[in-house]
């Protein structure tokens, strides 16, 4: 798992040498806000917690957390999730 | 669109109770079921809506990751359709619905013909008709190709058809031969002929030989202008060419009986309905006896058309039935000669080619019929070329 992650940060880095779309050649997260309201995440790996005022979102290289009140998955499919709420924040946990 | 394909397609709402449900969801995805509309409740359970044929995977993976599953709600299109299962004069009706109009919509019901001048409308679909297209022929035994040919054949007068089928709406497009008039050529030797029989006024031979004199009164056909040119030393022939303006009389006779038939409505009516169906009738009465003895029928046919054009094949018709009676009595004199001056005018505009003067009418009864005589002078041109028969001309030479 390790080295898998290392190999994809090594991806990654190289994406940003070439200034390449690092969400499509390294498949990382790629994070989309609308108005404070919507969000949607692409290149995601699941859900670790769920709730009105939080959600935690795996991703390739860290957790995503966002914060806010009423959140709500709008939709999740294997690649991307749809977030509604208000939202106050988000940020990334190694 | 999503909604509306979500809803077409029907989904479930479906509560997810367990210790992780995020780990059910994320399982969930994995597997390739997708949900929308996730709520998390108080009680630490949550509810999703996925699509309603993923359900039995939902139970697997539920029972994978230690969580229950429980329908809540069944929603959109199958759900809603399948409410009416028991309904079955419901679907019966759905059904005959449904294929009426898969059956209706596979025949013409108008044809429109485009392009037509001369050639009447009323001829085109009667030659149509003869063919095998008519209101309610099934559109797919139409061969359009070879209908524009046999069309061509049909009615000579067309140079060009084509039948352009829309659903149920059909336009035939004509194009019409332009005739050109007969033309004969001016190195073809002629004769020049009276027209009409007349009074020579005036004869003005540009070429041939002029038979006739000013005053001369000639007959119909008669030889005016000869196109034989008798020189010294041979017969010459040559295409006549000639002015000739004649006076031409006109005696035209129109007869009408002074007694008629005077109808007299009794102010009695009664009305029949009917209806036609792509040219079948179908009676809406059950009585079909002659209701008066002496009536007038008058028909009139109502069609169910929408606002944007499009009419139904189907045709009211209703017949008012009129009581009348007759009596005999005389016509008023004055009117029946004004009718007969209108009709013989007419005849004459018809025969004369130019502004007749001198128009004359005389009246007479006689047996109980008015007799009304016309006579008009005329002066127009009469020259009419017409071809020597060269095989006789050789005839009458060789003897």
């Amino acid at each position: 798992m390790k080295k898998r992650n290392s190999g994809q940060n090594a991806l990654f880095r190289a994406t940003e040498i070439f200034d390449l779309p690092g969400d499509i050649i390294a498949g990382v997260s790629r994070v989309e806000i609308v108005g404070g309201r919507d969000m949607r995440i692409e290149n995601h790996s699941g859900i670790l917690e769920y709730g009105e005022s939080a959600i935690d979102i795996n991703t390739e290289n860290a957790v995503l957390r966002i914060r806010g009140s009423s959140l709500e998955i709008i939709s999740m499919t294997t690649t991307e999730i749809s977030i509604r709420g208000n939202i106050f924040g988000f940020e990334y946990v190694y | 669109m999503l909604r509306a394909v979500t809803y077409l397609r029907g989904f479930i709402v479906v509560k997810v109770a367990g210790r992780y449900p995020e780990r059910f969801l994320n399982i969930c995805t994995r597997g390739g079921v997708s949900f929308w509309a996730l709520k998390k409740h108080e009680d630490g359970t949550m509810t999703v809506s996925v699509r309603a044929g993923e359900l039995p995977l939902l139970k697997e993976l539920a029972s994978n990751a230690l969580c229950t599953v429980e329908v809540v709600r069944r929603a959109g299109a199958p759900f809603f359709a399948l409410r009416f299962r028991r309904r079955y004069i419901f679907i019966a009706c759905f059904l005959i619905f449904a294929a009426a109009l898969y059956l209706l919509s596979q025949h013409i019901w108008e044809i429109e013909v485009i392009g037509n001048s001369s050639v009447s409308e009323e001829r085109i679909l009667k030659a149509l008709e003869k063919l095998g297209v008519g209101i309610g022929t099934l559109s797919e035994d139409i061969d359009t190709e070879s209908l524009g040919d046999l069309m061509l054949l049909e009615i000579d007068e067309l140079s060009w058809f084509a039948l352009n089928i829309h659903g149920c709406r059909a336009s035939a497009e004509v194009r019409e031969k332009v005739i050109p008039p007969k033309v004969i050529s001016n190195d073809v030797p002629v004769n020049i002929v009276a027209a009409k029989s007349g009074m020579i006024e005036k004869i003005t031979a540009l070429e041939g030989s002029a038979q006739v004199a000013v005053g001369d009164v000639v007959t119909e056909g008669q030889l005016l202008v000869s196109g034989l040119v008798d020189t010294a030393i041979s017969v010459r022939m040559v295409h006549a060419q000639a002015d000739v303006t004649a006076r031409v009389w006109y005696v035209l006779e129109a007869k009408m009986p002074v007694e008629a038939w005077i109808k007299e409505y009794t102010g009695e009516e009664k009305s029949k309905f009917a209806l036609s169906f792509a040219g079948n009738r179908i009676n809406l009465y059950g009585d079909s006896s002659i209701i008066y003895e002496k009536c007038d029928k008058i028909i009139d046919r109502y069609r169910l058309e929408l606002p944007g054009g499009f009419i139904f094949p189907v045709t009211l018709i209703k017949e008012t039935y009129r009581e009348y009676e007759q009596t005999e009595g005389e016509l008023d004199g004055y009117t029946s000669e004004e009718i007969l001056k209108e009709i013989l005018l007419a005849r004459l505009a018809e025969q004369c080619g130019t502004e007749p003067s001198d128009i004359r009418f005389d009246f007479d009864v006689t047996d109980g019929v008015l007799t009304a005589r016309l006579t008009a002078e005329c002066i127009e041109q009469i020259a009419r070329p017409v071809e020597i028969p060269i095989t006789g001309l050789h005839g009458t030479g060789g003897n």
